[in-house]
């Protein structure tokens, strides 16, 4: 005897849709039939890409053409260096980087970097603005201080690409110092940002002494660029510096012809000197970056407003002191102060992981702490310091280690 | 109905060979789609083209499938019939048009269990589409109620219990007419 539940379950089960076994073979060879030769896209999956993963590298680049034309993309596009779409702009170029050629590659980061000096024209541009409408004629706001120094360090961080060539480097920092000739640069505050081991680009600002300094370092080489009291000075060293030398030497050449024409008495001593500068430049290039240093210590000596200055103003005093060398009047200093320029003592006591450094130079002692064992990564790390070349550095130093 | 003890070489062998090995999966699965299907559409017609189209979605996203267990297959081939039983409805303007004219073709040919089989569509009809359908998943397409719950998103307890109601109100509902 059922019950009630049991009759119901079967008059329920009695009811169940079937198909014949006629019917299960006829349904079958329709199905089979019509069966793709591709599969559909799984229920679960959601992916285009995984349907069309050979056609996914044109489909990609077909969505990024379009969506580049439209929408977010497109706005993101004139985007600059501290805007909110930036990080979109700098997405886009690179999904561009990524699908293109090694050769597109090289003349794609051209462009980008190109784009940069552009947009820090823009950015500087915007912010002098800025600066009008509030009255603060020689200076930025905060706000844009912050702003034109994001630009620059991105602007320079595009410069640093191995790919890049050497004329395509030299010809953006060319453009790079034709937007920031003549505009008052306000810092707020440091900024480094090492590249690798060899590299390093730092920004630094100093409010009380109305300076602001880029400086850029590739292994020996180096670029620095400085606005001080509104003014703006470039200097390079090293390789980077090859065709400013070259284009000083026939600069001098062209002099020297105009002096031949008008003072013949005076020609030959001239001449004489100019013939001593280059030869000094080329000593220089011989013995790099000690060299260099021996030069600018007497006027680096000479400087009286030194004294009152503390121990990281030393690179401001080279700064200064090359800048006098540039002058007419060099030459009498540099004879004067001979005897001072090899006055570098080094001292470094390294215990217990740390190195306790004494340095004395012509500015006076100074004493700190590098977080550095090996002579080499301490020769390095006094050089970044210190501003001095690592020979200088190595032929002044006194090592001496403790258990 | 046959007896499907586990899916798990069928659906291996499957995906390493779908032409020579889809065959036995839909003999394996045909019932129970079918036997669904049939509940939800309107003609026998539409139940049969809507399962060919469903075991022909499986077999292409069978390769990209995953097995980790029978239940979780399930639930991979029902969400494929309600993609399919969606796009139906969409082009269907009026599903009440279905229950008007749902014994055009389904039930079975008028005999003598002709009244009774009245008696139970019209006591299927009174419960809450939910409930219909755990019935429906049990006791046509032979879902077990781990299945069920998996299925429905529901607990196996919930599926046990509303299951274990809608017999008693089946029942109560059949007895008074």
């Amino acid at each position: 005897m059922q019950t009630p539940e049991e009759k119901i379950v079967t008059d329920i089960s009695a009811k169940t849709p079937t198909l014949s076994t006629n019917e299960k073979v006829a349904l079958w060879n329709k199905i089979e039939t019509a069966l793709p030769n591709t599969p559909v896209v799984s229920p679960y999956s959601f992916s285009f890409f995984t349907k069309f993963k050979k056609q996914s590298a044109p489909v990609a680049l077909a969505l990024v053409a379009l969506l580049s034309t439209t929408g977010l993309v497109a706005a993101s596009e004139p985007a600059r260096p501290g805007d909110s779409l930036f990080t979109i702009d700098q997405s886009i170029e690179n999904i561009r980087l990524a699908l293109a050629s090694e050769d597109e590659k090289t003349r794609l980061e051209a462009e980008f970097a190109a784009e940069r000096l552009i947009e820090l024209s823009s950015v500087l541009e915007e912010t002098l603005a800025v600066s009008k409408e509030s009255n603060q004629a020689s200076t930025t706001t905060n706000n844009n201080d912050a702003r034109v120094s994001n630009a620059l360090a991105v602007t320079l961080s595009y410069f640093g690409s191995p790919r890049l060539s050497d004329s395509d480097k030299d010809n953006l920092y060319t453009d790079l110092a034709k937007i920031l000739e003549g505009t008052p640069i306000k810092l707020d505050d440091e900024r480094l940002k090492n590249i690798n081991k060899d590299s390093k680009i730092e920004i630094r600002s100093d409010d009380s002494q109305n300076d602001s300094r880029i400086e850029i370092r590739d292994g020996g080489n180096r670029m620095r660029i400085r606005e001080k009291d509104g003014e703006l000075k470039i200097e390079v060293r090293g390789d980077w510096d090859d065709d400013l030398k070259e284009e000083e030497v026939r600069d001098e050449d062209r002099r020297d012809s105009d002096d031949d024409e008008d003072d013949e008495d005076n020609r030959g001593k001239n001449t004489h000197h100019d013939d001593d500068d280059i030869k000094d430049w080329d000593d220089d290039r011989k013995e790099q970056n000690n060299s260099i240093i021996n030069e600018i210590q007497p006027d680096f000596i000479t400087d009286d407003s030194r004294d009152s200055r503390d121990e990281d103003d030393n690179q401001d005093d080279e700064e200064e002191a090359r800048d006098e060398e540039d002058r007419s009047d060099s030459d009498n200093d540099q004879t004067d102060d001979s005897s001072a320029r090899l006055k570098i003592e080094v001292e470094v006591e390294v215990e217990d992981g740390t190195a306790e450094v004494k340095l004395e130079q012509a500015s006076g002692k100074t004493e700190f702490s590098l977080p550095y064992t090996t002579k080499t990564s301490l020769v390095t790390a006094l050089a970044l310091k210190t501003g001095l070349s690592e020979s200088a550095i190595l032929s002044a130093l006194a090592l001496e280690f403790k258990d | 109905m046959q007896n499907i003890s586990t899916l798990k070489p069928l659906l291996e062998a499957c995906k390493r060979n779908p032409t020579e090995h889809f065959k036995p999966v839909y003999d394996a699965l045909v019932d129970k789609v079918y036997a669904y299907v049939a509940y939800r559409v309107s003609t026998k017609e539409q139940a049969t083209d809507l399962t060919q189209d469903i075991f022909i979605d499986l077999y292409g996203a069978l390769p990209g499938f995953t097995y980790r267990s029978d239940a979780e297959f399930y639930g991979f081939l029902f969400t494929l019939t309600k993609r399919k039983l969606a796009r139906l409805y969409a082009n269907q303007t009026d599903r009440a048009a279905h229950e008007q004219t749902e014994d055009e073709t389904i039930l079975p040919a008028p005999d003598e269990d002709q009244e009774i089989s009245d008696e139970v569509e019209r006591a299927l009809s009174t419960l809450d589409p939910e409930t219909k359908e755990i019935i429906i998943l049990h006791h046509w397409s032979r879902y077990t109620f781990p299945e069920i719950a998996a299925l429905l998103n529901i607990t196996e307890s919930a599926a046990r219990v509303r299951h274990h109601r809608a017999l008693k109100t089946l029942s109560t509902i059949v007895t008074s007419t």
